[in-house]
């Protein structure tokens, strides 16, 4: 059991799914924080019988708003790491021990789930597609290297998650995370992490034309509004 | 007078009624006053008076008045929807900060 080790989960009327998620998450690591980002179904509840630190938002703020509560909260809790892991079940347990690794040897602050450094994930096309525009752009943008954008499953050492400011609400947020990590000059690396797209996930998931919509926000908000 | 001049007239007349009410009701301040009734009255006397437009648009280096109060509006427009973009920005930022600090008492409170 690694307690020092806290996940954040944001999840949005994740009812159906994201008791499961944490069921399995806290065979091995027990602190679990769940943002129930104002959700209409009985999300809070299933979260709490699964165990999990249960934190509400009284209105429905976007991923990047509770990503960021989540954090706050863990780091008053004591969080030695914290990772972010999605509530769709996308994102594969097994691949955290890797994830966590550099992060605890000290290598590096921010471990970044990838995608596409090994085959594994059958992205769809179009979301591939979007992606690869996508990781360009953070290239462009906030000079930092990645292979892959918009991933959420990172892992941050305690000095990343307090330095690293998510003002992003929505879902820029996540390119936001990219530009502080350039930003602060912290120490990142890349590991290959498996997304398994299910009907569900796919459902739930945003849709390519938000990438317009992403964009524009990050900019905003890079320029300071 | 043509129709359009009094229905312009009278709509600056309402406008400008509706400013003095909630000056009265003290919903906006003095400057605010000032600045609407300013606004409206301009409105009145360019109505009234086309021969301002005109003149001010041979300021402008524009054809008609018409065209002037065009350009003037849009610009004004424009720049009035973007104060509001980033004032809205901002709120939505508030409305964040104190849904979070909400969503962390609780949790201090129950856990």
């Amino acid at each position: 059991m690694n307690r020092s080790v806290y996940f954040v989960i944001p999840a949005y009327n994740e009812a159906a799914c994201v008791g499961q998620v944490v069921h399995r998450i806290r065979v091995k690591y027990p602190n679990v924080v769940v943002v129930d980002d104002g959700s209409t179904d009985p999300t809070a509840e299933v979260v709490q019988t699964a165990g999990a630190f249960v934190l509400r938002h009284l209105l429905n703020r976007g991923q990047g708003a509770a990503l960021k509560t989540g954090i706050d909260f863990a780091l008053t809790r004591g969080a030695k790491m914290i990772v972010t892991f999605d509530s769709d079940g996308q994102h594969q347990l097994e691949d955290v021990e890797t994830l966590i690794a550099p992060v605890l040897a000290g290598r590096c602050d921010v471990a970044l789930g990838s995608r596409f450094l090994d085959n594994d994930s059958r992205v769809p096309f179009m979301r591939k597609m979007t992606l690869k525009v996508g990781i360009f752009f953070t290239r462009l943008v906030s000079r930092i290297k990645v292979t892959d954008t918009h991933n959420g499953l990172r892992a941050l050492s305690r000095k990343a998650a307090e330095q690293i400011q998510i003002r992003q609400d929505r879902m820029a947020h996540a390119s936001e995370i990219l530009d502080e990590i350039a930003r602060l000059k912290l120490h990142f690396c890349e590991v290959p992490t498996r997304i398994v797209y299910t009907e569900y996930s796919r459902a739930k998931g945003q849709r390519s034309s938000a990438a317009f919509h992403i964009v524009w926000e990050f900019l905003i908000g890079k320029a300071g509004g | 007078m043509r129709i359009i001049q009094l229905l312009f007239v009278l709509f600056a007349i309402f406008a400008l009624s509706r400013i003095v009410v909630r000056f009265r009701l003290h919903t906006i301040e003095l400057k605010e006053l000032i600045w609407g009734s300013c606004f409206w009255a301009a409105v009145v006397l360019c109505v009234i008076l086309p021969g301002i437009t005109q003149w001010f648009a041979g300021i402008l280096g524009v054809g008609r008045g018409a065209d002037a109060v065009f350009y003037i509006g849009l610009v004004g427009l424009s720049y009035a929807m973007f104060r509001l973009y980033f004032r809205c920005r901002h709120m939505e930022r508030q409305i964040t900060a104190l849904v979070r600090e909400l969503a962390l008492k609780e949790a201090q409170r129950t856990l």
